[in-house]
Order: C-alpha cells, then structure tokens, then sequence
C-alpha cells in the first residue's frame, strides 16, 4: 500500500485557483493516491516573505515541511511559487549549515516538533510524469485529446533555478510528454519560459499586459487553441490580461478532461475566457470514446 | 645507465600532433608507436573543411601527412587501440596497449568497399556529426589512413552478407581483443580535446529547434565528404539558408555552464566558417555574435578585416536567448545595439561550441599517473611546456589546453624534441634499414615493359571492361607481359609482380590502378625488390581519373582507360634510371639569437649531443626577457633567466658568440657556412647542418599622441612591472632595488591597452593583455582601495589566461572598452585627464588617473629585412618571418634545413617561444641525425649552354634553390630542389628540365594521347 501523499495547496488554490486546486485531487482520486492535506497549513512565504526578512522566509515553509510530516514523506505542491519556496527550503535544512541548524532549532521550539528532514517536495507535473504513473494514466484515460492544439507554458518559476528544476530549465518537456501522451496535438513554441509578468501584475500592470499579449500572439502563432499552465498565478495573469480569448487551462484539468471525469465541467465554467466553444468543438469532433 | 635507454617511443593519439610527434622522432632516429583508439589516424583536423588564416582543405594538407606516417619505415601503427598499463622508469617502459577487434583482417582488406554496398544496417555516422548514415563495415571517413573497413559489432547483425561478398576473405568474425607488450622509452600523449555540447546552452534550442547546428556540424556541411556534399541546406527543409548566425562562446569564457576559460580557436574558426560559407553561397548573409574577438595569432587580426570587406558581420553582443518561428522554422534573435532591442531573424543559427578535456584524459591520467590541471587537462609548466609531471612522459597538442594548429604542432615537435633529448643515446638503436638486390644495368636493353591492371575489386571492373584493356595493352609495341589482378596492391600480387620482373626480364613497369598519392611508393618498392631502379615505372590512373568518374558511360570509361595505359606505357619507354646520391651531414647547428628562443634551441640541441653556436649581436645574453620580470605564474622571470644563461654558459656543446653578426651564408641543408663578424671586424666560418632563427623581436614604440615621456605620471607597462618587481625585492631584503623607488602613492591608475597602435591595429602582439591584467592585479593588491581601470579594444586573454581576467573583474578592476577612432588620449596638465567614451552605453568616463600605464606591442626585430635577404627567405607584410606554411609548417623556412621560432615568426608569451624553439630543434635534428642525405631523383637540371642568367627561376621558385653561379648560368642544387617544377615551366630558354619529367617524357606521352595504336 503505498503511503499517503501530503498535500499542500497554499493560498491560490484555495481562492483564486480552485480549478487547479480540484482538478488535481481529482486527478489524484482517479489514479488511486491517497493523500491528505497538510493540517494547519500557513502561508509558504513565496510572495512577501524574503522581503520581510530572510529568517521569516525560510521559517514560514519550514513549519509547512514540519507540519507535512504528519502525513507523509512526500509533499505535493501544485504552486510553482510554494513548490520553489519549499523545495529550496528543504535543500537549505539538507545542506547543514550552522544557519541551517539555528533555523531548525528556533523553529523546532516554536512548533513544539522537531523536523526529520524526511520531506520529499514534488511538484504534481514531476509525479505525473514518473514512468510507472504516466502507465497507469495511459491504462486510465478514456478520451484522447486529439484535435486540441495546446501550448506549454512552464513560466519562470517552474523549472528554475537549476538547483530545484525537475526538468530542462531552458527547454522544458515534461508537460510536453504527459499532454502527447493523453493524445492532444501539442505545438512547438519557444515561448515556454518566457516571463508572463505575473510577478508585475498588481504593481506595475502596464508592463505586465505586454508580455502576456506577446504570448498569446506567439501560441496562436505556433497553432495552439490555448495555453496549459503548472502555476496559478501564470494562469490568472495570462487569462485575465489578454485582449483576445484564448483559453489558459492547468495541465491537471487536462488530464481530468482525458481521464473522463464528469467534475470537469464545473470547472471549465469558472474560468475568465469561455472555453466552451473550444471544448465543444473539440466534443463534437472527435469522440473516440475509448 | 646508457645501455638501459630503449630507442623507441610510444606517441598516444593520430590526430595532427600525434602524426607530427611521430614523424619528427622517426625521422629522428626512433621507432614509433603510434596509438589510436580510432580506427583511423587524422583527428578533429580530418572532420574540418578548410583552415583558418589560409582557407586551405584541410583534407589536402592532411592527406599527405597521414601516408607520410602510415608509410614510414620506423612508425608502427596501432589503431583501435588504448593504452592501458604503463611500468617502468624514464628512459625504459613498459607499456601495455589493449586492442580492440577490427574484425577485418588488415593485410588482406582492400578497401575495395563491397562489403559496405551489401551491409543492410545503417546507423548515423559519428564522423558526420550524425547527419548521415553509415554501415555497420565502414571506414571512418572516405580518406581513412590505413586505408582498411571495421565492423561496428555494437550494431552488426551477423548477417555474413560482407563475409559472402569479400572476395579476399578479409572478415574475420570471431576476432578477439589483444594486449601487447612494447618496450618504449618515453611516451607522448597528445589525446586532442572534445567539444562541448550544443545543448549546454539550453536557451539556443539546440536539439530542440532543427536549424540550430555545432559549429563541428557545419564544418561537415561545408565539406565536400559531408552529409550534403558541401552544399549548405538548412536541416528543416534541405533548402539553402541566406542569413547565418554564429554565435560564439558556447559553453566558454563562462562560470554557468561550461568552462571558465577561452577556446582560444572559435573566433577563427567562426570567421572561416562564415567566409567559406559565403564562398560556396554567395546569397548567404552571415552575421557573428561574439564579446571580444580573439583574432590574436599571425595574419589573424588581418582575416577578420578581410572577412568583413567580404561581407561578414560582426556584432558585440551576449545573446540571452534564440525563439524559434514554428511557422517556418527560422530563429529569432534578440540583442542589444547602441541601447536598443533589436529582434532579428535568421534562416540558421551555427554555435561556436568550446574546446573541452578529451574523453581519454582521466584514464590516461590513471594509466600514466601524471597530473591533471583544474580544468581537467594535462598539467604543464609554462617555462617546461611538454613536459608533464611525470619523468619521460610528455604532452602536446590541445590536451595542454586548447590551441590551434600551428601551435599543436610546434607543440608535437617541440614533445618530439624534449623525448629525444631524453633517449639520446638510444638513437638509431631500433630503427631498421631496409637492404635491396644490386640494381640491374638495363642501360643499352630494348624497352621490356610489364603492365599490370587493377580490377580494384568492382571499383574498375564494374566500369571499365578490365579483359578487354588487358587485351590492348598486349598489343602495344614492347609490352612483353600484361596481367591483370583483383587488386594489384594485395601482398600476394606484389610478390607476383616482383617475380614476374625477374622472371620475364622487364625494364619498364606500368601499373594501371588507382593514384600515386597513395600507391606510387608501394610499387616503386616492389621494383626495388626486384632489383630494378624505382624510376623505371609509371601508374596510369584509371580508378579516381576513369572508373569512379565515367560511371555511366563504361565504353567510353573503357576507352579512356587503354588511352591512359597507352600513354604510360609511351613515356615509361623513354624513363631512365635516376640514382640518389649520398651528402653527408655535419652534424652542428648554427643558431642566431640569443634571447629565450636561441638559447633554449641551443640546450635542446645540446642536450641531444649535438654542437651549436648561438650567434647574439648585443653583448648580453636575454633578449627581451630581460624586461621582463613576472612569468606567467607570477615567478621571477629574472632568477629564471639567469639560470638558462648560466645553462648555455657552461655546456660544453654550445658555443655562445656576442657581439657577433651573420654576413655571409652559403651551403645547402646538411652542409652551411656562415661568415660570422664580431663587433671589432674579425671574421670566421662556421660550418653546420642546420640554421635556426630566433631573432625575436623588439618593442615597437608608442603612438606619440598618448605623450609618453612627456609626463611623468605616464609609463610603460615594462616600467610599471620593473616597479612592482623592485618593490618585491625590497621587500625580500633587496635594498639595492630600492632605487627603482616603487610606483609611489596613486589612487586611480589606468592602463591602455594597444597603445602603441593608432586607429587601426595591423597585427596583435598577443602577451600585452595578460601582462596588463597580471599588472593590474599586483597594483590593485597594494593599494586595494585605490581604482584600476583597463581600457582596451578587446580582451584577448585566449586560453587558461581568461581566468586571470576574471580574477581581476572580481577584484573590482573595471574595464573600459574603446574604439581605434576615439582613442583614450590624456590631456596633460596639473591633473591628467582622461575622457574615455563607452561605445556600448555612449557613457563618457572621466578618469583623472594619477598613474597612466601604456602597453606596448612587439614588431620585428631590426635588421630581420637584412636576414631575410641573406637567407633569402622571406618576411610577412609586418616585417615577421614567414614560415614555410601557416598551419603545418609553423617553425620550417621554405628553404630546407633553415627553421624559425620565438618573435622572429611572430610576438608571442614566453612559454609559446620555448616551445616552438624546442619544435625548430626536433625539425632541425630530421636532417642532423642522419650520417648522409640522399639527393636527386626528381629534381630540376640546368643545361647550362642553354642559360641566359634572365633570373626567371630565381624569381618563381617557391623555395629559393636557383642561384646564378660563377659560370654566369643557373644553378639548382639537387640537395634543396623540391622538383615542383615551376622553373621549368617558366624559363623561357628552355634550359631547365625536370628529371622524370622531362619533355621528351611527356610529350611522348601527350602525342601517345591522340595516337590510337
């Protein structure tokens, strides 16, 4: 039996993300992995913390891994900010260092536990992406995704630094694999990493509309009827500042979409661009019920 | 001690430096093991096109190398094979070398190719960067050198088709590996380097976006033995591209990704890959993206000018990323221009991918237990730069680190030099002399001529109808025997063919086959055998000239190929016997400079036990290392120079003359004399084998506009580092340096870099940069507060040196770019200032240096027009010596038995001069070790009742050989001519004629060409 996977959905997925929030536990559910969410969670510190201060922002994710542990050893973040936030954590803590241990001792003595260092930080895209997962999604999926042209978009936080990429920081694939492999059309783009501006969306907004508009253009540009994001704060800004309507979907709807599960369709409702004509026409093209 | 020195010397590598090293020792009087792990030798070198400063095929230079050390009697050469054990000291080792299986068996396989015709795996061909396929029985490439297939057993299916369809029976399946055992006294290990990956730099797309290639894979696109037969076709869609993008530093001059250090090749290499690009395409556009541009070798800096008069553009950028356009596959690149954002599109993207250790090294260091340097190559000393850690184990080539070639194989002589220094006395112990039956007399005999036709297994034969060329050539008047074979040069037709001479009593021999390139000597060494003069035999190409280029016309091939022996057959009836004759050799070297170069020339040939005079016309020895006062790694470049002087001193073997010119020189390799002068008149001859140039070079003055000497706040590097050098001294207790007084209190010191140039730099004198940065760091050390600016037009601290320019960046030295037409000119008064416009932001800096530092250049020495006439060699357009050829023949003059090395060929570091000083050494010592060379054969013949003294010959030979002598008439001397050919060609009187070639020869055979018999 394999053990429960500790869940960590941070801020956005419960607000702004919930899609993303319920189509990976959907996900999760269909493949048989049993997990539970991290209890009394805080906040990872991603956005504002390191400006607060440098001990605060390694703090606040190191109470989440501490917390984790009631779970399990691996700990699954869906945000690209938490996911680098804790990954990087947990590396500082692994390294040793006399910071590293002062951090542990302090924090160990507000929480009133004391850290293992047992805590694996997976984003979902990388455990999607393991061998024998990717074979039982394929043993699973329903509907092949044919005839949807879809775009990749891994963004700035995903894959980098190096240190803490699961995949190529530069030309990223593993999103690639997993969508071909649910038999979607997925086009080449060199876009993938490019800045979306999410990180200026609030403050410099101006600056942010820009380069959303480029990426958009250069989808369409390389065929795709959208884009599929990992990260929440990618999608909000690439579909709430486009002046065009080009869908923006997270790589977990997808694989709901491919997997056949019916709670899709409460989702694909609350995004910012319709996406019914896209699905639709898709729906009616090809219905190669498998 | 003596009687434990083995002769022999074990060379690990086939590329240029391994086929230099090898050739140089074997000439030398050593036997040879040459060790590959390919199964060809030729290297990185056979994969390139062409060469950069030149735009010569490196193929064509390579060739005649490659059968130089295949055929040589004292080479041994192991292909596919590794070093794996080595036991034993300096001088007496024992090596153990793991052969891996080639399964086709290397006496019997033709290279006839059927094999590969009926293979039925393909796999993609390494050699053409996997853009081609290649069988599982292949050749390497097309020129392979031996000349033999292998089977990749990795991918082989054992179908036994090639074993069915090789007539020979060459394949041998069950081929097991071997280890041998070889006694060798020193080993030389010149691996080569690798190349980075082109995926290193993830944001180029390489790998990812198909038009993206390796600077490796675009070579091979250039080459007429490419995957696209040198047309340059984008890979997306076979069509030609128009613009080119190269992008350099790939995985260089990097602390990411990569390497910290400069490649020291790509920005040559890029440049010729963009002209020769245009040269086969002249709608391409290309454009090369690069920091600082290192052209700083010989003629290099003039390459690049020429390049952009020829329409390649360069543009100083760092590129962060390149996007591709799904919807045709072309590359857009985004950069910054005089403060824009510029996005440009491309048809094709080329990176300049960097030079990285070899695969071997680890193993090898393992094997040999010598040191490896931080970056992962071969440890040397700068001031002993072949010589490894371990005794008796030296390196060449780019396993020292990255180079090009000239400098590779200055390198591997300079390897071959330093082994024989150490083998001495073991010279001439193994190498074999061959023994020949007493020729024949055949003077007064009828014409018996033998032909012999080459079916080439299919290679004719399938074309040319071989029976029926038989049948003719039986025909023809005084051909008494005519046979044809599969392949002539098999060992068993050879032994045929020598038995057949003797038996049928032939005088005359004709091979119809294939190309004397490659076949001419092996038959020449069958008439030998047979005891007939080797002159007497003359091949008729029907393969390369006939069969492989008539394919689909084979009656009109066939026609051709009995035209062809028709005409051999015609001239070979009128060759006469040509003998060689024996000169002997004095085995002494005259050396003329007494700087670094001369005086590690002369204890070289020392310590090889051959007498030099080292000829110094100033009173001290040193030349211009003595102002210098740092080596390269920060030692005292003075206590350095005093112990070489104190080594050339007392050697017995070298005799040093000051004070003393060369007035006269006369003589042929083997055999000079040189009229010496001394400062008070006197005269004397000397009389040598051998002459070497190291008259260096001298410091070329500063462009008056930067006012030197006109204030005291502004100084010359030299003076600079005399300053920082005292203050040493001082501080180790050397009061008498203390009138040198330091470099007093400064705040802002700033150095210019090229300051001896004007708007335009003609030439690079290449040590400036390092000595400047190596300078500036020392200041920046004593006063850590104080500011150090570097203004400079490009950094060119190529190689290892890149990390002393990062070192001092690091430091907080700032550096400033400028452009030739806004010189950084200080304008004088109470405080010196100094506006220095930053091109590539428009900033103007105001700096008001305290101290202002001008880096001088290097030209040629005084007088080195004078010694060229003397020598009559000549000189480059900036007064340097010109070698006999850029790349492989970086330390010979044209003239035989004259050699080069130090600032006399061009300014270089002081390691670069010992190197190639030891290189002129091991060139110098092909012709002192032998006891007598043999002259004649094909040479040019003056009939001197003919002669007008116009001088034509003097004037076309490349060499130099025709002099006018006493009689008023020319004269060539047999010992020097190169039989080229040219002063025949271009005397107008008719009196030359070059033997084995003479015009009755050829006119015979041209008439026997429209004369159908």
């Amino acid at each position: 039996m394999a053990e429960r996977i500790a869940y960590y959905p941070g801020c956005s997925l419960h607000t702004s993300a919930r899609e993303y929030d319920s189509s990976c536990r959907a996900v999760l559910q269909a493949l048989g992995l049993t997990y539970g969410e991290v209890p009394d969670w805080n906040c990872c510190g991603a956005s504002s913390a390191h400006s607060a201060g440098h001990t605060v922002s390694r703090a606040l994710p190191l109470r989440n891994l501490l917390k984790a542990q009631e779970i399990g050893k691996e700990l699954l973040v869906p945000c690209a900010a938490c996911y680098s936030i804790l990954r990087t954590t947990k590396d500082f803590v692994a390294g040793k260092s006399s910071e590293a241990a002062k951090l542990c001792s302090q924090v160990e003595k507000v929480s009133g536990t004391s850290y293992k260092e047992q805590v694996n930080v997976v984003h979902p895209l990388d455990l999607f992406s393991r061998p024998e997962i990717m074979e039982r999604l394929k043993t699973l999926y329903k509907r092949s995704l044919q005839g949807l042209k879809l775009a990749p978009y891994y963004g700035c936080f995903l894959v980098r630094p190096e240190n803490v990429a699961f995949d190529n920081p530069e030309q990223p694939q593993k999103m690639d694999q997993l969508l071909r492999e649910m038999g979607a059309d997925v086009v080449r783009w060199s876009y993938k990493t490019e800045c979306c501006g999410g990180g200026l969306g609030i403050t410099q907004g101006q600056h942010a509309s820009p380069l959303v508009e480029r990426l958009i253009l250069e989808a369409r540009k390389a065929g795709a009827d959208a884009i599929v994001t990992a990260c929440p704060l990618c999608q909000a800004n690439l579909e709430g500042r486009q002046t065009q309507s080009m869908p923006v979907f997270y790589f977990t709807e997808m694989l709901a979409l491919a997997l056949g599960l019916e709670e899709c369709r409460a989702w694909f409702k609350s995004h910012l661009v319709d996406t019914s004509p896209l699905l639709e026409r898709w729906e009616g093209g090809s219905n190669d019920d498998r | 001690m003596t009687d434990n020195i083995v002769g022999s010397v074990m060379v690990v590598g086939g590329g240029i430096a391994g086929m230099q090293s090898a050739l140089d020792l074997a000439n030398g009087g050593f036997l040879v093991h040459l060790v590959t792990d390919e199964p060809s030798i030729g290297g990185k070198m056979a994969m390139l096109d062409k060469t950069f400063p030149t735009n010569e095929c490196a193929m064509c230079l390579l060739g005649p190398k490659m059968s130089d050390t295949a055929s040589h009697p004292n080479i041994r050469l192991h292909t596919l094979s590794t070093l794996t054990g080595l036991e034993g000291k300096a001088g007496n080792f024992s090596a153990t070398i793991t052969k891996s299986p080639r399964y086709v068996k290397m006496d019997d396989c033709t290279a006839c190719g059927e094999c590969e015709e009926v293979c039925p795996v393909k796999v993609p061909d390494s050699f053409n960067q996997d853009m081609s396929k290649r069988k599982a029985i292949y050749k390497l490439f097309p020129q392979a050198v031996p000349n033999k297939y292998l089977i990749d057993k990795d991918v082989c299916r054992n179908c036994n088709r090639c074993v069915k369809a090789c007539k020979k029976g060459a394949i041998f399946q069950k081929e097991q590996p071997e280890k041998v055992e070889l006694a060798v006294g020193a080993v030389i290990l010149t691996p080569g380097y690798d190349l980075e990956s082109g995926e290193l730099r993830g944001e180029y797309g390489y790998g990812i976006y198909p038009n993206v290639l390796t600077s490796m894979e675009f070579e091979r696109l250039l080459s007429s033995t490419g995957p696209t037969e040198s047309h340059i076709l984008r890979p997306s869609d076979q069509k030609p591209p128009r613009k080119i993008a190269f992008i350099q530093c790939v995985g260089s001059r990097t602390c990411s990704k990569g390497q910290e250090y400069c490649s020291s090749i790509c920005c040559m290499y890029s440049t010729k890959e963009a002209v020769i690009a245009r040269e086969h395409d002249g709608n391409i556009e290309p454009s090369i993206f690069y920091l600082d541009m290192r052209s700083y070798g010989k003629n290099f800096d003039k390459y690049v000018q020429s390049a952009k008069d020829n329409g390649v553009r360069y543009v100083r950028t760092m590129l962060s990323s390149v996007k591709e356009d799904p919807t045709n596959n072309n590359l857009i690149l985004k950069y910054v221009q005089d403060n824009k954002a510029i996005e440009e599109e491309f048809n094709l993207v080329v990176l300049a991918v960097g030079v990285k250790p070899p695969k071997a090294a680890q193993q090898l260091a393992e094997v040999t237990g010598i040191k490896l340097n931080e970056y992962g190559f071969a440890y040397t000393d700068p001031l002993n730069p072949v010589e490894t850690s371990r005794n008796g184990i030296f390196v060449a080539g780019a396993f020292q680190g990255p180079r090009d070639i000239p400098e590779t194989v200055m390198n591997a002589s300079a390897a071959a030099a330093a082994a024989e220094a150490l083998l001495a006395t073991g010279r001439h112990q193994l190498v074999r002399n061959k023994s020949y039956p007493r020729e024949r007399d055949v003077s007064g005999e009828q014409p018996r001529v033998g032909v012999f036709i080459c079916r080439c297994g299919i290679n004719i034969a399938s074309v040319v109808d071989v029976p029926d060329v038989l049948e003719y050539a039986k025909t023809l008047p005084e051909v008494v025997k005519a046979e044809e074979f599969l392949y002539t040069c098999s060992q068993d037709t050879i032994r045929h063919i020598i038995e057949v001479i003797r038996q049928d009593k032939l005088n005359r021999v004709v091979v119809a086959s294939c190309t004397i390139r490659t076949h001419q000597s092996l038959f020449r060494e069958a008439l030998r055998e047979a005891g007939l003069n080797q002159f007497l035999f003359e091949m008729a190409n029907i393969r390369d000239q006939c069969s492989w280029v008539h394919r689909k016309e084979p009656a009109r091939a066939t026609a051709k190929a009995k035209d062809l022996v028709r005409m051999a057959v015609a001239k070979v009836k009128l060759h006469s016997p040509l003998h060689l004759n024996a000169v002997p050799v004095i085995p002494n070297a005259l050396v003329l400079g007494g700087g670094i170069a001369g005086m590690t020339a002369t204890l070289t040939l020392a310590k090889q036990g051959f007498k030099s005079w080292l000829v110094e016309r100033e009173s001290i020895l040193g030349g211009n290392l003595n102002n210098l006062y740092f080596d390269e790694n920060g030692n005292d470049a003075q206590a350095y120079l005093l112990k070489v002087i104190d080594e050339v001193r007392v050697n017995p073997l070298i005799e040093v003359c000051t004070e003393t010119e060369l007035v006269e020189f006369t003589g042929h390799q083997g055999h000079f004399t040189a009229t010496l002068r001394t400062k008070d008149g006197s005269k004397r001859q000397v009389e040598h084998g051998a002459l070497i140039v190291a008259t260096g070079g001298t410091p070329q003055g500063f462009n008056p506009r930067y006012g030197y000497g006109k204030d005291s706040r502004i100084i010359s590097l030299r003076e600079l580092e005399e300053k920082l050098y005292a203050k040493l001294l001082v501080q180790k207790g050397n009061h008498l340096a203390a009138y040198a007084s330091g470099t007093g209190q400064w705040q802002q010191a700033v150095f210019v870099l090229c300051a001896s140039a004007g708007e335009k730099m003609p030439y690079c004198s290449r040590s400036c940069c390092t000595q400047s940065i190596s300078n500036a760091i020392r200041l920046k050390q004593q006063n850590p507060d104080g500011k150090v600016y570097v203004l400079y037009r490009d950094i060119r601290t190529y190689g290892f040196r890149e990390s002393e320019y990062r070192r001092a960046r690091e430091m907080g030295i700032i550096f400033i770019r400028y452009e030739g037409d806004h010189l950084p000119l200080p304008q004088p008064g109470e405080v010196l200032k100094l506006d220095v416009i930053d091109p590539d932001s428009g900033f103007t800096w105001q700096l008001r240096p305290d101290l202002l530092i001008l880096a001088e250049g290097m030209a040629p020495a005084a007088g080195a027009k004078e010694l060229g006439m003397l020598l009559k060699v000549p000189l480059n357009e900036d007064g340097f010596f010109m070698e006999n050829h850029a790349k492989l023949g970086p330390m010979d003059f044209p003239g035989a038995g004259l050699f080069l090395c130090g600032a006399a060929h061009s300014p270089k570091f002081v390691s670069e001069a010992i190197y190639q000083a030891q290189g002129a050494v091991a060139r110098a010592v092909n012709i002192l070790a032998k006891d007598h060379l043999m002259v004649g054969g094909v040479v040019a013949k003056v009939t001197p009742e003919k002669c007008a003294a116009c001088l034509t010959c003097v004037r076309v030979c490349p060499y130099s050989v025709p002099k006018i002598g006493p009689d008023m008439v020319a004269e060539i001397d047999a010992v020097q001519c190169h039989g080229c050919g040219t002063c025949v060609g271009e005397c107008p009187a008719k009196a030359i004629q070059l033997q084995h070639y003479t015009d009755e020869q050829m006119l015979a055979k041209i008439t026997a060409c429209g004369k159908v018999e």
